[in-house]
């Protein structure tokens, strides 16, 4: 009989056969609570590993001491869809020779998928496994529900280790991922801190301008035509995105109107819409929340998709294929509708696509809410720093000064006439370099921050097709 | 010719886009501490409202330390106004 449990991650790297040079994925669902990743290194660092390629979907502030293996040389690359502003400010340093690869949470798995990335071990870490590696992050006390963004490591690695802090008896039922991909099982004490998580319920916010802009936003989708039965649609959890679903489950209400689904990070909020009524299903490839964690567990029109059926390219098709409308970030975009999530003014990195390219390019209509400005910097420029997701796929931006339409849009599926639509709607539709030059009446023109000459990332997009590159920040 | 004759300070130290300002008594100059989070694409512009505005009191002789968080020129200004005229009270 195969006996897959190991007794230590120092064990298992040694009978996975972890050597230099090799490439290790991790997978984000713990966020910034995550042990994994830390644990993994620091014992192939204690035991003299170097060179390694490291495959993370995220990375984020609790891995800082990363920034130690990379200047040991236990990992000499990175590959991730999102570096949060630790890691990326000592990255944008330039304290890594190769550089990073930024790609998106639909052509991470795409690459895995069709073989241009090789993952060498994968590390899975599930808050409930039996003893043969089905796992889930359904249940456990370090539940965090969907494990989407996992299973094109766990189907194409060539070897899958599973960690565990909840070990059950075989079979554990309604695994997420399965016993056929599975070489190792280690339980250990914690996989992650339950604080870091998870987010409790997000509250909205309470930010007239932001919600402001909310409600412009489901005026929006309203006057697009797009407020109907059978839409579908995604918002992110942050800032005035997440008023969105306040805002359109009161109107869904009104009109009686019934959605087809909501696809991606699902929030609370989310949950509520469908519970509502609002809309028939959720697509999960990450839950935010505890809310939407318990939800995923107990009701069967909650489903977990992987990031593949997601978001990647490489399928015959994508949730991304029938998406109506997504309300999306920026911290930056400019008067070509280039939308920059990967750095901050100064050029820090402090962020990445996550799905942002994917659904702008692949959805009927990309909405970017943002402010005129934020702490003083205008959000829209004549070029952004980084180009995260091409202007080519942005339909709509929103300000809390008007509303911008992108007339160069190139996709097939995207609703024509926006323009016309939203004036005749009355929705106040203003020139982007109108509302660039309001913002810049208010807090002047910004001088730019210098760049480096030397690439430490490059930007890959939904089809892993290069976008751009991200050069150092010179020392002052 | 105004005079700061005891210390002063303003502003939220925890607000974003707001700046918290500090004056003293001054060793005869304007000795100016700045720090902000914008300070490349607008600490010259700043600074240069610190100053026109310590002239308009006709302040020649003051400590100022600025923290900014983002602070837009009319906040910077009435933050500066009001440090100002504190600084000055008997």
């Amino acid at each position: 009989m195969i006996d897959k449990v190991v007794g230590s991650i120092s064990e298992v790297i040694k009978k996975a056969g972890l050597k230099d040079g090799m490439t290790i994925s991790f997978h984000h669902h713990l966020r910034n609570g995550d042990y994994l990743l830390n644990m993994v290194l620091d014992e192939a660092a204690k035991q003299g590993i170097k060179d390694l390629t490291l495959h993370a979907s995220s990375i984020f502030e609790c891995h800082e001491p990363l920034i130690e293996h990379i200047k040991n040389g236990v990992v000499t690359q990175i590959m991730c869809n999102y570096m949060s502003k630790t890691v990326g400010s000592a990255i944008a340093s330039g304290i890594m020779e190769k550089p990073v690869i930024f790609r998106s949470h639909g052509s991470r798995p795409g690459d895995i998928c069709n073989g241009k990335t090789h993952i060498d071990i994968a590390f899975i870490g599930a808050p409930t496994s039996d003893v043969m590696g089905n796992c889930t992050g359904k249940r456990g006390k370090t539940r965090f529900g969907s494990m989407g963004y996992a299973m094109a490591d766990a189907e194409h690695a060539d070897t899958v280790v599973v960690i565990t802090d909840n070990l059950v008896e075989y079979p554990m039922l309604g695994a997420s991922i399965t016993e056929d991909f599975v070489d190792y099982v280690v339980e250990v004490e914690s996989i992650g801190d339950p604080e870091g998580i998870m987010s409790g319920t997000t509250a909205i916010t309470r930010d007239p301008v932001r919600l402001r802009m909310a409600q412009m936003a489901v005026k929006c989708i309203e006057a697009a035509g797009l407020l109907e039965d059978g839409m579908s649609f995604q918002t992110g959890a942050g800032g005035a995105t997440l008023a969105v679903s306040v805002y359109l489950k009161e109107r869904m209400l009104k009109k009686g109107v019934v959605g087809s689904f909501i696809v991606g990070g699902i929030t609370s909020y989310s949950v509520d819409l469908q519970q509502s009524g609002c809309f028939k299903a959720l697509l999960d490839v990450q839950s935010f929340d505890t809310g939407a964690a318990a939800d995923l567990e107990t009701n069967p029109n909650h489903i977990e998709v992987s990031g593949r059926q997601y978001a990647s390219a490489v399928g015959k098709s994508s949730c991304m294929t029938r998406l109506d409308c997504a309300m999306l970030g920026a911290t930056e975009i400019d008067v070509d509708f280039n939308v920059n999530v990967h750095t901050d003014s100064t050029g820090n990195i402090m962020g990445g696509s996550g799905g942002h390219t994917d659904i702008a390019e692949q959805c009927r209509m990309a909405v970017i809410i943002a402010p005129l400005f934020r702490n003083r910097l205008p959000i829209i420029l004549d070029h952004v720093r980084v180009i995260s997701t091409q202007g080519q796929y942005v339909d709509v931006l929103i300000t809390e000064k008007g509303v911008a339409v992108n007339e160069n849009v190139v996709k097939e599926n995207r609703v024509k006439d926006l323009k016309a639509k939203f004036i005749a709607a009355g929705i106040p539709v203003v020139d982007i370099h109108e509302l660039k030059k309001m913002a810049e009446e208010i807090c002047g023109i910004p001088k730019s921050a210098p760049k480096g000459d030397r690439v430490v990332a490059e930007v890959l997009g939904h089809r892993g097709e290069h976008v751009d590159y991200i050069y150092n920040v010179p020392r002052s | 010719m105004s005079k700061i004759i005891r210390a002063a300070s303003v502003g939220n130290e925890k607000q974003n886009a707001d700046c918290v300002i500090t004056i003293e008594p001054g060793n005869g100059g304007i000795e100016l501490d700045f720090t902000s989070t914008v300070e490349i694409q607008y600490g010259d512009a700043m600074k240069e409202a610190i100053f026109d505005e310590l002239s308009k009191y006709g302040i020649t002789d003051a400590k100022l330390t600025v923290v900014d968080r983002g602070a837009i020129d009319p906040v910077l200004r009435a933050r500066m106004e009001a440090v100002i005229k504190r600084g000055m009270e008997g």
